[in-house]
């Protein structure tokens, strides 16, 4: 794990591409360092689409995203996904892929959502097989994310930072922790967000994720479509530096600012690192 | 029977099946808190055995903001690529009348949302029953779905090596069509307004009673159409179908050839790259 850590660079601060911002991206190319993309976007053979692609890569280190993989899904592995997906990952030179530890479809239907797992034993060993193989298959580092949810199953026999840290270990993948995810869900389920990452092996870290949600009262949605709250900074500000500092993401999907405003909000990442550098000093 | 992975736990698999099938019922009711309510009996005696409740949500509300989740996203998707169709109803009864019966007939069964509503002209035309202008929606459809194919076409090589007897094939990114009405530009005075304005405004006028040809084709990023004459149309449609200069031209009227500049129409095909050797995904 430590080799094929020492592999994986620290990129510093991103946002996720959306077509929303490229004509103020390609009409000023913004100093950013690094672009993350939502991988089935591009895998089609749109030329637009893949025109809009080149252009960034020429000018931009890109990481792929995936929102379709379906790890803890019924349905067996999708191969024919998993060869789009990896073809993308030679033209992008994507140093890792992410997807999410969740559920999306059964045979025959797709739910396009990040469906809640029960954590179970049973489950936690079906999602270990198969991220091992995904692993082996994609020939990147593969990297999991922890979804936001709104349901809990009364058949979990553990918690839910319990099971992922598990699945990251045993299949010997790594993290993707979403600090958002962390407060949407610790507000849904009642838990303090300091027992979700204190139980993490954030080692495994290789990148966080950053957004902004929608409080509905008595639920939170992760809606990405607004600024980082301030309880997702603090989290941030304590979670960066037990990564050891991993690259640094805000994804915002609907309701856009602009490009400009939307790089000022991820820069804000900054502030909240300044404990790494004062450790590292 | 699709097939399952051969390990997936049991249990795993009957209760993934049945949230799918809770989310996937339709939106009837919507309760006190904006979440739908499940409203199958079984289903919500499910709910409470499966579904922890919290101190502010029951059981089933808790699977019923996935539910609304499921409906609000893909009728986003759907609005999205049927403009339209959308504004021929506004944004409630477009989510009544068409999203919901058209989900319920075609749902989702790949990850690629870009072809969500590929099949809406069809289930228009098999399934719509209200209403009176049932011709008009289905050509609405049909040109929504056209924009956003355009827009997602591969492009390839262009043409070359041509004889008289070589086979030339439109380019996915082009298409042309043959309508009663002018649609085309009845449809982009449409969308100049919000999905709600047309339910109190009077729709444009829509000009009929001679045929309409014209092409849409991809412009860099963009779909675009342009009007064009019989000529133009019936030759683009042969090389649609994939046809030799010489077969494309066995049918093609003698009074057209009169006022036909099909020197002029080739050098404009041939700058934008919409002929090619290669075989179409339509041919």
């Amino acid at each position: 794990m430590n080799k094929m850590m020492k592999n994986i660079p620290n990129l510093g601060i991103g946002v996720g591409l959306r077509p929303a911002h490229y004509s103020e991206i390609f009409a000023n190319l913004p100093k950013i360092d690094w672009f993350e993309i939502i991988s089935e976007n591009y895998m089609n053979d749109s030329k637009p689409v893949q025109d809009n692609l080149e252009k960034i890569l020429t000018h931009y280190r890109v990481v792929q995203h995936g929102v379709s993989l379906s790890i803890g899904g019924p349905d067996p592995i999708d191969f024919e996904y998993l060869k789009k997906l990896k073809k993308l990952a030679k033209k992008t030179r994507t140093p890792w892929i992410s997807d999410h530890l969740c559920w999306g479809r059964v045979p025959g239907s797709h739910y396009h959502d990040l469906l809640p797992l029960p954590y179970t034993k049973k489950t936690l060993e079906y999602v270990v097989e198969r991220a091992k193989i995904i692993q082996d298959f994609l020939e990147v580092p593969f990297a999991l994310e922890n979804v936001s949810s709104y349901a809990s199953f009364k058949e979990d026999e553990m918690e839910e930072w319990d099971f992922y840290g598990e699945v990251i270990e045993r299949a010997n993948i790594f993290m993707m922790l979403d600090v958002n995810n962390i407060y949407v869900s610790s507000k849904n389920h009642n838990f303090d967000p300091k027992d979700y990452y204190k139980n993490l092996p954030l080692e495994r870290a290789i990148q966080i994720h950053l957004a902004g949600h929608s409080n509905l009262g008595d639920y939170l949605i992760d809606t990405h479509d607004n600024y980082v709250c301030d309880e997702v900074w603090e989290i941030y500000s304590e979670v960066y530096p037990l990564t050891g500092g991993v690259s640094t993401l805000l994804e915002w999907d609907a309701n856009f600012i602009s490009f400009e405003d939307t790089w000022k909000e991820a820069l804000k990442a900054k502030k909240f690192q300044k404990d790494l550098n004062t450790c590292q000093k | 029977m699709s097939k399952i992975d051969s390990k997936v736990p049991i249990g795993l698999y009957t209760l993934q099946k049945w949230f799918g099938k809770v989310i996937t019922t339709p939106i009837i009711n919507i309760d006190e808190k904006g979440i739908p309510t499940i409203d199958d009996a079984k289903h919500k005696e499910e709910a409470k055995r499966l579904i922890t409740p919290n101190k502010f949500l029951s059981s089933d509300q808790r699977i019923g903001i996935y539910k609304m989740q499921y409906w609000l996203r893909l009728f986003e998707l759907l609005k999205e690529d049927f403009p339209f169709v959308l504004r021929l109803f506004g944004n409630d009864l477009f989510e009544e009348k068409i999203a919901t019966p058209y989900l319920i007939k075609y749902p989702p069964n790949t990850w690629d949302l870009n072809f969500l509503g590929e099949m809406l002209a069809k289930w228009i035309e098999d399934n719509y029953q209200d209403g009176s202008d049932k011709k008009l929606l289905y050509y609405a459809a049909v040109i929504d779905t056209a924009y956003f194919q355009v827009f997602f076409a591969p492009e390839f090589d262009q043409t070359s090596n041509i004889s008289e007897e070589t086979k030339i094939y439109l380019q996915p990114f082009v298409r042309v069509f043959e309508l009663d009405a002018d649609l085309f530009s009845f449809r982009e005075k449409f969308l100049e307004q919000d999905p709600n304005y047309w339910l109190e405004n009077d729709f444009p006028r829509l000009s009929k009673n001679k045929k309409f040809y014209t092409v849409l084709y991809r412009d860099y990023n963009k779909a675009k159409y342009s009007k064009i004459s019989k000529g133009e149309y019936l030759l683009l449609k042969a090389f649609e179908m994939g046809s030799s200069i010489e077969g494309a031209f066995q049918n093609f009227p003698e009074k057209l050839m009169k006022k036909a500049d099909i020197e002029l129409w080739f050098k404009t095909w041939s700058e934008n790259n919409w002929l090619t050797n290669q075989k179409g995904l339509r041919s």
